[in-house]
């Protein structure tokens, strides 16, 4: 270091130079918390913007859009579009309809993914019908081959997106085979368009043609399912005109059908991820809380161990002001180098985490967009934790006496706020206490609340650890002895001794601890709830399913079959809440799963959240119509209890069903009732069936028989044959994948705290390099000043590791509150007797893991040094 | 003769609990500009006491306190470190250097905590490293220099403000014989040449006889004082005579009672 110091506030800069492991652990600390953060908005943004990406690019012009007033994408009649067109202002108005459908070569290729927004298939062909002579006026086809439809509405041409078409080996010119309501047709390809525009939608996976065309293919002539309107230029330029139009086209169209602008749609998928990501956010929130603390942790210890350099600055003139500026100046360095780093590596996590998101929520990500505004933030962010958790350190420091420099021995720290400190502690464990599990708060506020009481108890328990030492040293003393002989015991001696030292180590040692816990008891919580849902309501042994709709007949065919011993159908419903307020129209759609009451219970049963409750007394109940179990979620965000009735929109009107059961349901994200599909075909005027699940007699192989069922009947009514064991598979992989993600923000979490033990041993080692020449040269071994600072460090694992259990139970609880909350789920607490005892046990393993390089380091302070000088 | 520090019926309690300690009780000490002052006593009698409440480390119980000018004892915090860095120089038994800054820079210090450029102080520093004779060491870390060689640090950094008086308690203290006669004899000099004003805690009469008044304090008080000759080994001698007496009379005297 040649070149001397320019300013007095260099020396922020030479205290962090003349440390490089303190300052890197630290900083790493920092670039962990501001990573993740990063990292989980870039995916956020590149979703989001994906999804709108896809819907703005298909809506093309279009000023507004009509569709059902249901659900989006459910059909109706194409007689209202003469009525649009002849209101004033409208200047066109295309209709649209889109359903789904397979290719003839693919059929028995088809399968069913599971994923956050529910479930889809996999290699399913969106069928986009159009008017041919005037769409593109409202949409872009980006022809790349070939020529664009026909003008005439009902020709057999299709255009493909040639990215698809390439990749299924089908070309320009040839004909295609798409399965039908009546068997399969025969399309002839005479475009090939670019994955742009309408040839986003799906994946690429669409074929665009004539309306009628579509209409027969999907056996709905005379259904549309979306109309796009172009409003008269004037209009179109003026929002308040707009919006005009569209309450007269509301109005005009009446009940049933919904007027919405294009960007409507994308926002409604948008929402249904939105859970997904606030729940990633949440966590990625809580790793830079914690970051915070241990932030905060470093700083003080960073105090309490130059507390007579600071003292002699006083000494020599400098004002306590500068002495917080030195502080803060010292912090702000580490908050920029760290969230510099950490910009760089969210990036690079952005980018591994970005498949298994894309995965889970099954949407493809474009290109990852770096936002600078979410780069600017991010470094904002870090910098401004660091600097807000040196405050409290730098305000410690403010008050450290010049008479301090003049001490032969460094004098310990008090505790915070005194000799009180501790009965403020339980106060804020207890405030933090009352929140969560006490007091009804209304559900918006509950996550932010959850947040803010993790930090509240964390403080408290700082608060209350450093009365807790004295007992706990006396406790471990004798075990101490044992396990590291003579020098344990001095190790343990010095815990107490330097009880502020040691109170913020515990509370490092404690949040790690905390982390493993809450986490693993929220994973075990899900896990367990799903698996059991799973096990229990996923019934039978097949699942059959077909990409058209099936009739229940065909249910009576495969119960003749011999190996066959019971059928139920089932048919699933999109339904709304009747409208209350002004709630918008996601949170009110439920999937209404429509069952047989007769057969249904000889092969599945449902999960009660009330366990005196039974499946056959609800399924007669059901029969009996009018009748409705809900998701514990339902239940949970309609506060709603059985006997209380929940009023759906039908065709018949609002109708009042009542509410006969609770049951646990994870599908669809909990927004699930179950009825009969008697009720079903009453109230919405839906017959066909969906899926029928099977339960074979006893020998059969569910796997063998699978194949042979969708061998024999697979050809004619394309349908796909699934074992009940792989579907339950599917989705208790879906569920793994989504807690990956949760798990590595919660690694992280642990890895910081990890950071900021060896960080806090480390400073207790420099600090008492005097003292520990002082033991050397009264002839302690180095082996002994290694097992002393051992041992040191495993007491204090033991009593963090205690504090984090309590903790992580805290913790637990609000992740549950957070999945709960922002996840729609409803998940039962259950308590891991494991997770206990493995978080315990990794706070000893990192205590003497992060104790080896401190030890190792004291058992090499040189004698002579050590006793000379500072 | 100009007094640059005036101490009036200081007295300072600690309270330790139920017993309060009466470190000094009502002392009065002027130094005169340039003079070098030491202070003697024995163990306990509130040297070290005195010497941090004249400066400024420190608050009273009871009296007043003027240096240079500034009624130290009406100022706030703020104040006080005013007045500590740019009219005290410290020096210590314990030589309290920044490890993490080289010599020269632990020179400087006092000067960059006053927000001044150093260049325009380059060559003050170099001629008082060179006073104190550690030019050629001016970039070693402290833990590369001799405990000497650290307090000769410590003089020239008391020295760097040009401050109004240096206040050294017992400086000698962690030093064998014949580094300690340099250092007291640089603090001569430094009062010779710069016409510096110091006061010195010390028990080691070698020590004392440097100065050109010596202070006695006992139980807290002032009881007598001493002026060189500038004949060392007599100063010596005298002063041995006085401590001698004073014990003595100590043993005879009854306890000292406390109002
Ligand atoms: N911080 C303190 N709290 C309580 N008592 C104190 C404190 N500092 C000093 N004392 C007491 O005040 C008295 C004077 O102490 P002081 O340090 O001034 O003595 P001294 O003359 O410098 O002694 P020595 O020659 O041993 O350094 C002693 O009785 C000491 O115990
Ligand atoms: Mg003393």
């Amino acid at each position: 270091m040649a070149s001397t110091l320019s300013s007095f506030h260099a020396l922020a800069l030479r205290n962090l130079s003349s440390r490089p492991v303190r300052t890197s652990l630290t900083a790493l600390g920092i670039m962990l918390g501001v990573a993740v953060v990063l990292a989980v908005s870039i995916i956020n943004d590149g979703t989001l913007a994906s999804i709108h990406h896809i819907f703005d690019e298909a809506a093309g012009r279009a000023d507004l859009m009509i569709t059902n007033s249901g659900v989006i994408g459910e059909p109706f009649t194409d007689e209202i579009l003469s009525r649009i067109r002849r209101l004033p202002g409208v200047q066109l108005a295309l209709p649209v309809v889109s359903g789904r459908t397979l290719l003839a070569s693919e059929a028995d290729k088809w399968g069913l993914e599971v994923s956050v927004g529910g479930t889809h298939t996999a290699n399913d062909l969106l069928i986009f019908g159009i008017d041919p002579a005037h769409d593109r006026q409202v949409r872009d086809y980006e022809l790349v081959a070939g020529r664009f439809l026909p003008a005439e509405i009902d020709s057999y041409s299709v255009l493909l997106v040639d990215e698809y078409a390439e990749d299924k080996k089908l070309s320009l010119g040839k004909d295609i085979a798409v399965l039908s309501a009546t068997g399969q047709e025969k399309l002839r390809v005479v475009g090939l368009i670019a994955k742009s525009g309408p040839g986003l939608q799906n994946n690429g996976a669409v074929a665009i043609m004539p309306l009628k065309t579509a209409q027969s293919l999907l056996d709905m002539h005379g259904e549309l399912t979306q109309i796009d309107v172009l409003a008269n230029p004037d209009i179109a330029a003026s929002p308040r005109k707009l919006e005009a139009l569209k309450e007269d086209l509301a109005s005009a169209l009446g009940h049933g059908y919904q007027v919405l602008y294009p960007a409507a749609r994308g926002q409604i998928v948008a929402r249904m991820l939105a859970s997904y990501q606030t729940g990633l956010s949440f966590f990625s929130a809580v790793a830079l809380f914690v970051g915070a603390f241990l932030i905060y942790n470093t700083f003080t210890m960073t105090i309490v161990e130059r507390t007579r350099a600071i003292g002699m600055l006083r000494l020599v003139g400098a004002t306590q002001r500068q002495i917080v500026m030195l502080v803060l100046i010292e912090a702000a360095v580490l908050g920029i180098l760290g969230s510099l780093a950490g910009t760089g590596f969210g990036i690079l996590l952005a980018q591994g985490l970005s498949r298994s998101v894309a995965t889970v929520t099954n949407t493809e990500i474009r290109a990852l967009r770096i936002p600078l505004d979410g780069v600017v933030w991010s470094l904002l962010t870090g910098l401004g934790v660091t600097l807000i958790s040196a405050l409290l350190p730098a305000w410690r420091a403010r008050s450290i006496s010049p008479l301090e420099a003049l001490r032969s021995y460094a004098r310990p720290l008090g505790a915070p706020l005194g000799r009180t400190g501790w009965l403020w502690g339980c106060l804020l464990i207890l405030l933090a206490y009352l929140a969560l599990y006490r007091i009804p708060f209304r559900p918006e506020v509950q996550v932010p609340i959850g947040m803010v009481s993790v930090f509240v108890l964390l403080l408290g328990a700082t608060l209350v650890v450093p009365i807790t030492i004295g007992p706990a040293e006396r406790t471990l003393r004798p075990a101490m002895r044992i396990l590291y002989g003579g020098a344990g015991q001095l190790g343990a001696a010095n815990m107490r001794r330097a009880w502020a030292r040691t109170a913020l180590t515990v509370g490092t040692l404690m949040v790690g601890i905390a982390m493993i816990i809450g986490i693993q008891t929220m994973t075990h919580s899900f896990e367990l709830d799903i698996n059991h849902w799973v096990q229990t309501a996923i019934g039978g042994d097949l699942y059959v399913r077909s990409p058209l709709p099936m009739r229940e007949e065909f249910g009576t065919r495969l119960l003749s079959d011999p190996a066959v011993a019971e059928v139920s159908p089932i048919t699933y419903q999109q339904v709304q809440r009747a409208r209350q307020g002004n709630s918008d129209s996601f949170s009110n759609t439920i999937l209404f799963v429509g069952i047989d009451p007769q057969t249904y219970g000889r092969i599945a049963s449902f999960v009660f959240e009330d366990s005196s409750q039974d499946t056959a007394q609800a399924l007669k109940e059901l029969a009996q119509g009018g009748r409705l179990l809900i998701s514990v979620t339902v239940a949970d965000r309609y506060a709603l209890q059985t006997g209380d009735t929940l009023a759906l929109e039908t065709r018949r009107g609002v109708v009042q069903f009542q509410v006969v059961g609770v049951v646990v349901d994870f599908s669809s994200q909990g927004y699930v009732v179950t009825g009969s599909r008697a009720d079903l075909a009453r109230y919405f005027g839906e017959r066909t069936v969906d899926q029928f699940i099977v339960r074979l007699k006893p020998g059969y192989d569910p796997r063998v028989e699978a194949k042979r069922l969708e061998d024999h009947y697979g050809k004619s009514r394309h349908i796909a044959v699934e074992t009940a064991a792989d579907f339950r598979a599917k989705v208790t992989r879906l569920a793994a994948q989504a807690f990956a993600l949760f798990d590595v923000l919660g690694l992280t979490g642990v890895v910081i705290a990890a950071l900021g033990v060896v960080n806090t041993l480390l400073m207790n080692v420099f600090e008492r390099q005097r003292e520990i020449g002082g033991l050397r040269s009264l002839g302690m071994t180095r082996g002994q000043v290694a097992r002393m600072i051992l041992a040191e460090s495993g007491a204090m694992g033991i009593i963090g590791g205690v504090f984090g259990m309590f903790f992580g139970l805290f913790l637990a609880r609000v992740f549950l509150l957070g999945v709960q909350e922002i996840g729609g789920y409803t998940v039962r607490y259950h308590l891991l007797p494991q997770a206990l005892g493995v978080g315990w046990a990794i706070a000893l393993i990192v205590s003497q893991l992060a104790a080896l390089y401190p030890a190792q380091k004291a058992a090499h302070v040189r004698i002579v040094e050590a006793i000379q000088h500072e | 003769m100009m007094t640059i520090l005036e101490a009036r019926r200081v007295t300072k309690q600690y309270r330790m609990g139920e017993v309060t300690v009466h470190a000094l009780s009502g002392v009065d000490f002027t130094v005169a500009k340039g003079e070098f002052v030491a202070i003697m006593g024995p163990s306990g009698s509130g040297k070290s006491t005195l010497l941090h409440l004249l400066g400024g480390l420190d608050s009273v119980s009871d009296g007043e306190i003027t240096l240079a000018g500034h009624r130290l004892t009406q100022l706030n915090d703020n104040q006080v470190t005013l007045v500590r860095r740019r009219n005290i120089g410290f020096i210590f038994q314990f030589f309290n250097l920044l490890p993490m800054l080289t010599a020269e820079e632990n020179v400087a210090l006092p000067l960059l905590i006053d927000g001044q450029n150093l260049n325009a102080h380059r060559e003050h520093i170099d001629h008082l490293l060179q006073l104190v004779g550690l030019a050629d060491r001016r970039h070693h870390k402290p833990d590369q220099l001799s405990g000497g060689e650290q307090q000769r640090v410590a003089i020239a950094r008391a020295l760097v403000t040009n401050p109004a008086i240096v206040l050294a308690d017992e400086p000698t203290g962690n030093l064998d014989s014949k580094t300690g006669e340099e250092i007291l004899r640089l603090l001569r000099r430094s009062c010779d040449e710069l016409h510096q004003t110091i006061v010195m805690v010390t028990h080691d009469a070698r020590a004392a006889s440097f100065a050109d008044r010596v202070v006695f304090l006992m139980d807290g008080r002032v009881v007598g004082q001493l002026r060189t000759t500038g004949d060392r080994s007599a100063d010596i001698r005298a002063i041995q005579r006085y401590l001698r007496e004073s014990e003595e009379r100590a043993v005879l005297a009854p306890e000292p009672q406390h109002p």
